[in-house]
């Protein structure tokens, strides 16, 4: 019995997290190496704290093999170093859905990766943004992501950014946002940004979070929000005393 | 029976919002831990059950919206001696789903293990259906429950596993 094409493409989409049978796969048959390749490259992680030399390489593979990018449809971004070689792979991969993007300070990443990076949120086929650990992005260059988690944002000594033109401001399509472990200032200024009539879902976790400021956060998104789901901390734990003899 | 039941175990204030803005509130997640442990305290020995459900209870009852569809529970139970009778420790639960406005509780029961190895991994499931009032609502449809994986401590496993690789005696 054969199976078609699509069917075996399906179950190689299983695989997607075992590299090792993916490569073998990819080694094993013609057919088979076309599709594997499409799936080893699905989730991307440039990581160079693990690697250093990882993401150079990974430009390089993609630059001598275009056609690869176009299989990537999700990367998370976590480097030190921000390359010129590494801004110049994220347009070419056109299909992305999904970006996750852990930094520390927006204002000293450099400007040909802004505007790379933020390009790709902008993609017709993005789906959902992650940004962490990042202080002073431009928020309102995200007003048309639909889903987008932020995490362990901070203010630091440097002033908020005012760089960037207000013109790329786009209108409104938040659906779903998640926050993870927030400072009160930071949060402030998301609360501030969130849109009043968009916001369906809401998702608090962590254990930082601000939770005073949670009503200003359901106001600002009232008549929206139908879905929020929400981490209690210990602190808002009863405690029930029970004799040892029951 | 219960010894006593204090609000709040931290600065609690923070916790009592209302939900009663939310006009199209639909379903709502509250994801929590439970502590059960076993304490002694000024020479006396006591269960006690750390739980979210009165905070819980505060918020819920502020509800307005009409277009409810379920609530919600995500707990983590971490447990370090046997329990309580089930009548006695879910009945906070039981309140709750009594009283509360959703047509559907979906309750989602994750645990952890810890200290004494007599703890079953059927702890929690024998446990919850002991309690007969929990079970007529889960029979009325009313409550869906399911249960995650059961988690050992690692120190409790490494343990357990350097037993059973000691050479006999």
């Amino acid at each position: 019995m054969r199976l078609s094409i699509e069917v075996v493409d399906h179950i190689l989409s299983f695989l997607q997290s075992d590299p090792v049978s993916l490569e073998a796969c990819h080694k094993s048959h013609p057919l088979l190496s076309q599709l594997a390749e499409r799936h080893q490259f699905t989730h991307v992680i440039l990581n160079d704290f693990e690697n250093p030399e990882l993401p150079s390489e990974f430009t390089k593979f993609i630059h001598r093999h275009p056609h690869i990018a176009t299989y990537v449809r999700s990367i998370e971004i976590r480097v030190a170093k921000y390359s010129p070689e590494l801004s110049s792979i994220l347009p070419m991969m056109t299909l992305l859905k999904k970006v996750k993007f852990n930094s520390l300070r927006w204002q000293e990443i450099p400007q040909h990766f802004h505007q790379a990076f933020l390009d790709c949120t902008h993609l017709p086929s993005m789906e959902d943004v992650s940004i962490g650990r990042l202080s002073n992005f431009p928020l309102f260059a995200l007003n048309n992501i639909k889903r987008l988690t932020l995490g362990q944002w901070h203010d630091d000594k440097y002033p908020p950014n005012t760089s960037m033109d207000d013109s790329v401001a786009h209108k409104f399509q938040l659906e779903s946002l998640s926050l993870t472990d927030f400072e009160p200032k930071s949060l402030q200024k998301v609360i501030a940004w969130v849109p009043p009539s968009t916001l369906h879902s809401l998702d608090i976790s962590g254990h930082k979070f601000p939770y005073k400021w949670l009503k200003p956060l359901l106001d600002n998104c009232s008549n929206s929000l139908t879905n929020p789901r929400l981490n209690l901390k210990w602190e808002c734990a009863s405690c029930l005393s029970l004799s040892p003899t029951l | 029976m219960p010894s006593d039941e204090s609000l709040n175990v931290g600065s609690g204030e923070d916790f009592l919002f209302t939900l009663a803005i939310l006009l199209h509130l639909e379903r709502i997640t509250f994801r929590a831990d439970f502590f059960c442990m076993f304490e002694t305290w000024n020479g006396q020995s006591m269960h006690r059950l750390y739980h979210p459900i009165p905070a819980i209870k505060h918020a819920i009852d502020t509800i307005s919206s009409q277009s409810l569809r379920f609530l919600k529970l995500d707990f983590n139970f971490n447990i370090d001696r046997r329990l309580p009778p089930a009548k006695v420790i879910w009945s906070p639960l039981v309140h709750l789903v009594a009283e509360s406005p959703f047509p559907c509780v979906k309750l989602h029961v994750g645990y952890e293990m810890s200290g004494y190895r007599d703890i079953t991994p059927g702890i929690i499931p024998d446990s919850l259906a002991d309690s007969a009032e929990l079970m007529k609502y889960v029979n009325r449809g009313v409550l869906v429950i399911t249960l995650g994986l059961p988690v050992t401590n690692k120190q409790d496993v490494l343990a357990v596993e350097k037993i059973s690789t000691d050479p006999p005696i």
